[in-house]
């Protein structure tokens, strides 16, 4: 019966390795080339300023590709903008833009969260390490 | 996505509307309302397979297929017979979960450098769900979330005070 778990918990792992590598190997999360969107509409959402070109020139990072945004408000190195903009000559013209003054705030609050989980979770429930599942306490 | 904050506050109050009673079904929906973001892992590998690599590895995770299978993978491993039902109670909160990022900005990708939203049906579909309804930093789901969950709180408790 234990051996049938095990090989049940092994199928679904390998089906789930097999997504993840066709997700790796067919890639839906790409550098950025703003030369494939040129006369496009696009957004690019929460960008580093990463250095100030002139008065309203920027390079920008998103993930690990740089990108040059011409935008007439005034950002700081560091600051963390989202643009919605026309691609013209590999730059990419700013129309509206949304500067983010807390963009990790999600993450720092999420972190309490995760031990109020283990918190509420393990008052619950205990791992039994000799048959390998989670047993309820209230139970034992 | 929003905070994890919002996701359990909203997992807690869809086990109430349920009216799910026992403390160990509430956990199980509030676990499966952190689950798809266990994607997140890919920050521990990506200094050592690459940004975009460890990104698209481990994508999956935050997609319906990827979380169908990892639930299961999880369910596996509570006694077999509550599988069915911790299951479902794991895909509640799940559901929740991909529900709520489809109301944000696309953030949930991170450095997702641009499109309109998340492949949540691939590699079935390649259609981007997402509306832009609220940018990911915002406290306010937290915030009115928080209130929800505290108030219902307060008022079961003095009704069972008072019964």
């Amino acid at each position: 019966m234990r051996k049938n778990i095990w090989l049940f918990r092994f199928c679904l792992a390998f089906v789930l390795l097999l997504l993840f590598l066709q997700c790796a190997r067919n890639p839906i999360i790409t550098e950025m080339d703003l030369g494939e969107h040129s006369g496009e509409k696009i957004a690019l959402y929460f960008a580093e300023v990463y250095e100030k070109e002139d008065m309203s020139t920027y390079i920008v990072k998103v993930g690990e590709s740089k990108v040059k945004v011409v935008c007439n408000d005034n950002f700081e190195e560091g600051d963390v903008v989202s643009f919605n903009g026309i691609v013209h000559n590999n730059t990419l013209i700013s129309e509206k833009h949304h500067i983010h003054r807390h963009p990790d705030s999600a993450f720092y609050l999420s972190i309490p969260a995760v031990f109020l989980f283990l918190i509420v979770f393990f008052r619950v429930w205990e791992f039994d390490l000799k048959n390998g599942i989670f047993l309820r306490r209230d139970k034992k | 996505m929003p905070d994890l904050f919002t996701h359990i506050c909203v997992a807690y109050l869809i086990s109430l509307a349920l009216n799910i009673k026992e403390s160990h079904h509430r956990n199980i929906i509030i676990a499966g309302s952190i689950f798809p973001d266990f994607w997140k892992i890919y920050m521990i590998f990506s200094p050592f397979i690459g940004y975009y690599t460890a990104k698209n590895f481990f994508a999956p995770l935050h997609m319906v297929l990827g979380v169908l299978i990892s639930g299961a993978l999880f369910i596996s491993f509570f006694e077999k017979s509550y599988w069915r039902k911790y299951y479902m109670l794991l895909m509640i909160g799940a559901g929740s979960h991909l529900l709520l990022d489809a109301f944000l900005y696309p953030y949930g990708w991170y450095g997702w450098p641009m499109g309109d939203g998340i492949w949540f049906l691939w590699p079935l579909l390649n259609i981007e769900f997402q509306h832009g309804f609220i940018w990911p930093e915002s406290y306010l789901p937290a915030v009115v979330s928080g209130i929800i969950v505290c108030a219902v709180i307060l008022l079961r408790k003095y009704r069972f005070v008072n019964r």
